[in-house]
């Protein structure tokens, strides 16, 4: 959510690293917000079907949970933000979640992308250094209301009935809760280890069990696949005679599976405020590494690339990022664009699906390289096929039900003859 | 030896020729109902006018995918707008809809609510004089010239419009998009603190 702000920070003429200086009081104000505004984003104009915000699951879930619209005097105050001023408090709530076409957050992927890289754990280790001691230096005063921000919002309990408020004695650690929401949705465990501290009980061994079986497993492979279909339709976009393997069909097909996979998890607004608040969280800290921030500057962290930033800034402290770094953070926005497109149903259809390896589109071009970076972050060769066979195999894999379980064994438990 | 940016310009000039070709054919339905004014095929370089059902189809989830990207806040590549569509302010009257910040060769009107839809082609407001009226939000110059309305017949003033869409032709392309609307007279009251600021 935090990168939607900074972009209306941007086009009022300010710059987007202001909205790290605002003050957390207003920011957490603003989240309930931008919450609420969710219901102002219309549906996207596809065809004859209907898309009323499937993102959330079930839309009437922003009501369920949002405070009644107020009468003066307010129970709460606004947030009184107004970009792009980020030391100002108008008393009134922010335009973009009022009017309008609303804000729309990423999708879940979004942040299980930006955590993977150990941006949240890095900043972890630097916030906790710089509240207890002076190793890394003095902050300037801009670096100070980051980390009075940052700890604020995201190293303490939320205030009482924030909408971000999803800890609580049934869920402790926010680093387990933002952990089963993945496994539940992608069927995505972090690459690394929970760190030791906080402490966090018998939740912090068992999360995985308590989730049961409502987690996506599938969705790995029917991913990759899709991956692998699009590329080969990149590959003969431009295809006027000769075998063109590509097949829309079928690719149409993986988006419907994906889409019904990840709207099962959403029944019922199931896990829509989880992920608005996982991605806020995350976009915060990708918000601190997108340019040389005040906390990069004081940090002596400048670089190039939210990556290289990272990398500086883990050292530090005596850590190291993901070695893919760079690639996830590259793969974030993208892989949330796409899957938030694909909930949508934008590529239900064989027509539609085609426009996924359309060269010429923005969406032809970010698909190019979102297969770029998926391969080169998770190993997996989407590109490569079969050498040695000059036969024309068809897109779509034949996979049979295997016989030999029913075959061998009789009711008896022996083995059929 | 043409150069490969005279080629490219050439290649352009082609399409454009081709997609006029189109449009002239005999066999597309003649405009002359008389709700409808003719519909102009307006060629763009940067958008041609899809041609076909099925680029019709493409190029809406094309856009459908860039706007996704604008009402996420993502940033366009330093080379391009992908995710800068254009959002068209829009309000409800009793039987009418006005529109504010239309984009140059906003012609239609696109509204959907789920599969009912309904194009309308929208009259620009006339220019008018600077008045007490124009200093509302400070933006009284620029009201002036990107404004608009239509007047729906398949939504009644009572029932909300799921999405705007913005158009050159009744056909397309896709150029912008608008709110959700709620029906006439549902919208919340502005909170008092906010009246005092704006």
């Amino acid at each position: 959510m935090f990168l939607s702000l900074a972009k209306l920070f941007e086009a009022a003429g300010g710059t987007r690293e202001q909205v790290l200086l605002v003050h957390p009081a207003q920011l957490s104000r603003w989240l309930d917000e931008a919450w609420e505004g969710a219901a102002l984003v219309p549906e996207l104009p596809i065809g004859s079907t209907s898309t009323q915000a499937p993102f959330l699951g079930d839309p009437g879930i922003i009501g369920a949970l949002n405070l009644p619209n107020q009468r003066f005097p307010a129970l709460l105050a606004p947030s009184g933000i107004r970009p792009p001023e980020a030391d100002r408090f108008t008393g009134a709530r922010e335009q973009s979640t009022r009017r309008g076409v609303g804000l729309l957050w990423h999708h879940l992927i979004y942040a299980y992308l930006i955590e993977s890289t150990g941006t949240f754990e890095v900043f972890a280790e630097v916030v906790r250094r710089l509240v207890i001691g002076e190793t890394l230096g003095t902050l300037s005063l801009d670096g100070a209301s980051w980390l009075r921000a940052t700890e604020e919002l995201f190293f303490r309990d939320p205030p009482l009935y924030s909408i971000a408020g999803i800890m609580s004695e049934a869920r402790p650690l926010s680093r387990v809760t933002r952990r089963n929401a993945y496994w539940r949705m992608f069927g995505f465990d972090l690459p690394h280890a929970l760190p030791d501290w906080p402490s966090g009980g018998g939740e912090r061994r068992d999360w995985k069990a308590h989730v049961g079986s409502s987690a996506n497993a599938d969705f790995r492979p029917k991913w990759t696949e899709l991956l692998r279909q699009v590329w080969l339709g990149l590959e003969n976009f431009l295809n006027t005679s000769g075998a063109n393997a590509t097949d829309p069909s079928y690719i149409a097909f993986l988006c419907e599976s994906i889409k019904d996979m990840l709207n099962n998890r959403r029944r019922g607004g199931l896990l829509a405020r989880e992920e608005f608040v996982h991605v806020t969280v995350l976009s915060w800290f990708h918000l601190s590494l997108q340019t040389d921030t005040p906390i990069v500057r004081d940090l002596k962290a400048e670089a190039t690339s939210p990556a290289d930033r990272l990398s500086l800034i883990a050292q530090r402290v005596g850590m190291a990022p993901a070695a893919r770094s760079r690639e996830l953070f590259e793969l974030a926005e993208k892989m949330s664009s796409v899957l938030r497109a694909i909930e949508l149903g934008l590529f239900d259809d064989p027509t539609a699906a085609a426009t996924l390896f359309d060269a010429t589109t923005a969406l032809g071009g970010e698909m190019r390289d979102l297969i770029d970076l998926w391969q080169s972050a998770t190993g997996e060769r989407v590109k490569d096929r079969p050498i040695g066979n000059p036969q024309v195999l068809s897109a779509q894999p034949v996979r049979l039900p295997s016989l030999p379980a029913v075959a061998e064994a009789g009711a008896n438990g022996h083995s059929v003859r | 030896m043409p150069t490969q940016q005279e080629q490219l310009m050439q290649q352009l000039v082609e399409l454009t020729e081709a997609v006029k070709t189109l449009a002239a054919r005999p066999g597309h339905p003649p405009a002359e109902t008389p709700q409808r004014p003719p519909v102009v095929v307006d060629v763009d370089i940067d958008e041609p006018a899809p041609v076909t059902d099925a680029d019709r189809v493409r190029q809406r989830v094309a856009f459908s995918y860039q706007a996704l990207g604008t009402l996420t806040g993502r940033v366009s590549t330093a080379t391009g707008r992908e995710f800068d569509v254009p959002v068209v302010k829009a309000a409800r009257g009793d039987n009418t809809i006005v529109f504010d910040d239309l984009p140059p060769g906003a012609h239609w009107v696109e509204l959907r609510t789920g599969g009912k839809v309904e194009s309308l082609r929208i009259r620009r407001t006339p220019d008018r004089d600077d008045d007490g009226d124009s200093d509302r939000d400070g933006e009284g110059d620029r009201r002036r010239s990107d404004a608009g309305e239509v007047f729906p017949k398949l939504f009644a003033a009572s029932e909300p419009i799921g999405s705007t869409v913005f158009l050159r032709t009744a056909r397309g392309p896709l150029i912008a998009f608008g709110p959700r609307l709620a029906a006439f007279g549902s919208a919340e009251p502005v909170e008092p603190a906010e009246l005092a600021v704006t």
